[in-house]
């Protein structure tokens, strides 16, 4: 058994169009807000890990090397990850790997983005696109593939544009209540009104996109003994997994998250969760558009293949529901995606500390969060217990 | 109990100033393929694979995504590290120390060829007040070995000499492409390129990939006769703007040295090491490291490489072959290598024990790993 490992403290800056503070100054704003959240000092930190989307976005190569110090990373052992936009949870997984791995007591892990000091993220998107294979006639960041996984299922399932509206209904007022949120509506707003949004690329929406914001998050792991000296609640880490898949392959079906569902059960395994849907009280899944929310259901094994839908239209995961999902306003109101992945994490955290505010779900003691990347080919997942 | 964790297999692709015949994909795969050959293990014996490559070297945003089924990792376990190749090892180390995992393949590509090492070093800089400046990887190392030279711990003479033996070196492995025979005087007239450093002192421009597997112990020996274990590992960080730091004083690989040490009960590296491999771009810099690894006296870096008893980068090192993102982990199969009484011409002779391999990330040695590594029980 892996030893036992707790997220201790959590920090989400503001998630918002524009941050006038550099890189390094937004990582450091993100881990002062969880070093107060641990009741911890920068001394108490053994080792640091940072993520951080395409290097295109900023412009910056390597910007572990600018950030480091700003988060109290001179003298210690400090390495970056990147995964696109998954790159939240592969760090946040990697600060739960360097505290179980023994080699130290409690590990920073943070990520982040300043989506806004590129001229596009669009731009920073195109490029991942392989220059022979993919970017000539193809390439529009990813609304353009998230447009074919979404008619895809669409077309394959029988469901109508319907469905993206009314999940872009239910996370966007749950931004709400949410302060970090970027993109907030009127609480009137309504399925007619997202479908009035105009398109972007068929059959996407403006109202089924993600925002391009500037935030970032960061969360510390304790083990066993630095968790109990903690004062305030912890998540305890029940089980962790990222899987990842091809990306061009020829009888791939992007509607079919085959590496979701590989984690998924990877995960619950070492978590000893046998049925997702009655065991899980709180999921945030990685919304960067509508349409995928009931995908990752199914990538999740909440239900089969194709039910996903369904699932979301029953209601089982609005506020109030059996398990209720996304209600941060997830990804479809705030997406600055070096953060994205580790905030679907921290809010499944919260959730399980029960310090989510306004957004908090009564009786979590079992929650989930997900983070996608790369080609729709990446899958992150952490699952949190109030138990040990 | 965390069980040990051993390197139980490699493979390295051809170095070359532009392997123009290989996609990225192509030039990963093979080396997999090759490491699988020489284990006789396939894809469904890798629990985890890590992946090191830079988005900006690639010219392609996310640059593992062609990777996964270049390196046997579909739908398994995966991250990818944008360090150098070493940080991916020792990232893969800890996974294995979890003890969730039984095996790990690490796995990094760099072609340069593609790309611009300009471009890649200079953009390394904050773009407030270094990056303007044109500060890259030359400049900026030209700045480190005047600071080394001007602190009086090496001379031109102790460059040129450490050129000299570096290609020897290179010459009697086939990996190291740019090694030729040199004289200390064909390396202090060669072309100045930025003062102190000449040609002869900068290392080529490489394309290149390189493959890792490690295990734990129940697996390691299973899959090899000669398991080569990590007994030490020891990382560090330093200040980003290279006026903050003094540049001669490679604080974050004396602090990476000394846990490795640590960690692997060594007191007196000379003498309890039997060779090393440091990942030094810039002949002072190999020179500087000698110092900070605690291999020899402060300022006695040039005499003691002249003297030849210690063996240090008997492949040549970076300056004969340094293929970004990977020559760290090349330092890192380069030393397992001699443990393991397998690097052919450029094989150190006598009984070798323990091996200490460095690789840094960033300019000026910002970052840096350090491995002691121990052959038998």
């Amino acid at each position: 058994m892996p030893p036992k490992v707790a997220c201790v403290g959590i920090g989400i800056t503001e998630q918002k169009s524009k941050w006038e503070l550099t890189l390094p100054a937004l990582y450091r704003r993100a881990a002062k807000l969880a070093l107060e959240d641990a009741g911890m000092k920068w001394r108490d930190v053994d080792s640091i890990v940072i993520g951080n989307s395409p290097e295109l976005f900023e412009g910056v190569n390597h910007p572990e090397k600018w950030i480091g110090e700003a988060v109290g990373g001179y003298g210690k052992p400090l390495y970056r990850v990147h995964t696109g936009g998954s790159v939240g949870g592969s760090t946040t997984i990697a600060g739960y790997v360097n505290v179980a791995s023994g080699m130290y007591g409690v590990t920073l892990a943070l990520s982040g983005n300043k989506l806004n000091d590129c001229a596009h993220a669009t731009l920073g998107l195109s490029t991942v696109y392989d220059p022979i294979l993919g970017r000539y006639n193809f390439a529009a960041g990813a609304v353009s593939f998230v447009a074919l996984q979404a008619r895809r299922y669409l077309s394959k399932y029988g469901y109508t544009e319907r469905l993206g509206a009314l999940v872009a209904v239910k996370n966007r007022v749950a931004a709400g209540r949410n302060p970090t949120a970027h993109i907030k509506v009127p609480d009137n707003y309504d399925v007619d009104m997202a479908l009035a949004a105009p398109l972007l690329s068929d059959p996407l929406r403006l109202s089924d996109c993600c925002p391009q914001s500037d935030a970032a998050c960061a969360m510390i792991f304790a083990n066993e003994s630095r968790a109990r000296d903690c004062r305030g609640p912890v998540a305890w880490v029940k089980g962790a997994c990222a899987v990842g898949e091809g990306l061009y392959y020829a009888e791939r079906d992007i509607a079919v998250p085959i590496a979701l569902r590989k984690a998924a059960r990877t995960a619950y395994e070492r978590a000893g969760i046998t049925n997702p849907l009655e065991e899980l009280h709180y999921v945030e899944v990685y919304d960067a558009f509508s349409y995928q929310e009931p995908i990752w259901y199914e990538g999740l094994g909440l239900c089969e293949w194709g039910e996903g839908g369904h699932l979301f239209e029953s209601g089982l995961t609005q506020r109030g529901g059996k398990l209720p999902a996304n209600m941060s306003g997830g990804v479809l109101s705030s997406n600055s995606i070096g953060a994205s992945a580790m905030i679907r994490k921290a809010e499944a955290a919260l959730q399980v500390m029960g310090k989510a505010g306004a957004r908090q779900v009564p009786n979590v003691s079992l929650a989930l969060g997900h983070g996608w990347g790369g080609g729709l080919q990446f899958h992150t997942l952490m699952i949190f217990g109030r138990d040990p | 109990m965390t069980e040990r964790v051993a390197i139980v297999g490699w493979a390295m692709s051809r170095f070359d100033t532009a392997l123009r015949h290989l996609h990225r994909e192509e030039l990963v795969h093979g080396v997999v393929m090759d490491l699988y050959e020489r284990t006789g293990l396939g894809p469904d014996a890798v629990d985890f694979v890590c992946d090191a490559s830079d988005d900006i070297l690639d010219g392609l945003s996310i640059s593992n995504t062609g990777m996964i089924e270049a390196a046997g990792a579909f739908l398994k376990e995966e991250t990818k590290i944008e360090e150098d190749g070493a940080f991916a090892a020792l990232h893969a180390y800890q996974r294995l120390r979890v003890g969730t995992y039984r095996t790990a393949l690490v796995v990094a590509h760099g072609k340069v060829s593609e790309s611009s090492a300009v471009t890649y070093s200079n953009t390394i800089c904050e773009p407030f007040y270094q990056r303007p400046l044109g500060l890259e990887s030359i400049t900026a190392h030209a700045l480190q070995a005047q600071r080394f030279v001007e602190a009086k711990r090496a001379t031109a003479e102790d460059a040129a000499d450490w050129v000299v033996r570096a290609h020897a070196n290179g010459l009697r492995n086939p990996h190291a492409h740019a090694a030729r025979a040199l004289t200390a005087d064909d390396v202090m007239k060669s072309r100045p390129v930025a003062s102190p450093l000449r040609l002869h002192d900068c290392p080529p421009l490489s394309d290149g990939a390189a493959a890792l597997l490690l295990a734990v112990e129940s697996e390691a020996t299973k899959i090899s006769k000669t398991p080569i274990w990590i007994d030490g590992l020891g990382l560090s960080h330093d200040l980003h703007y290279i006026g903050h730091r003094d540049l001669a004083e490679g604080r974050s690989v004396r602090e990476a040295a000394e846990r490795a040490y640590a960690m692997a009960g060594i007191r007196r590296a000379s003498e309890e090491l039997d060779v090393a491999e440091v990942c030094g771009h810039f002949s002072y810099q190999d020179l500087m490291l000698l110092e900070c690894l605690g291999l020899c006296e402060t300022g006695g870096a040039g005499a003691f490489a002249r003297s030849g008893r210690f063996p240090v980068n008997p492949s040549g090192g970076a300056l004969c072959a340094d293929p970004i993102m990977v020559a760290g982990l090349v330092r890192l199969i380069e030393a397992a290598r001699q443990l393991a009484g397998q690097a052919g011409e450029h094989q150190v002779p006598g009984n070798l024990r323990r091996a200490l391999a460095h690789a840094s990330s960033g300019l000026c040695l910002q970052s840096n790993v350090v491995f002691v590594l121990q052959k038998g029980a």
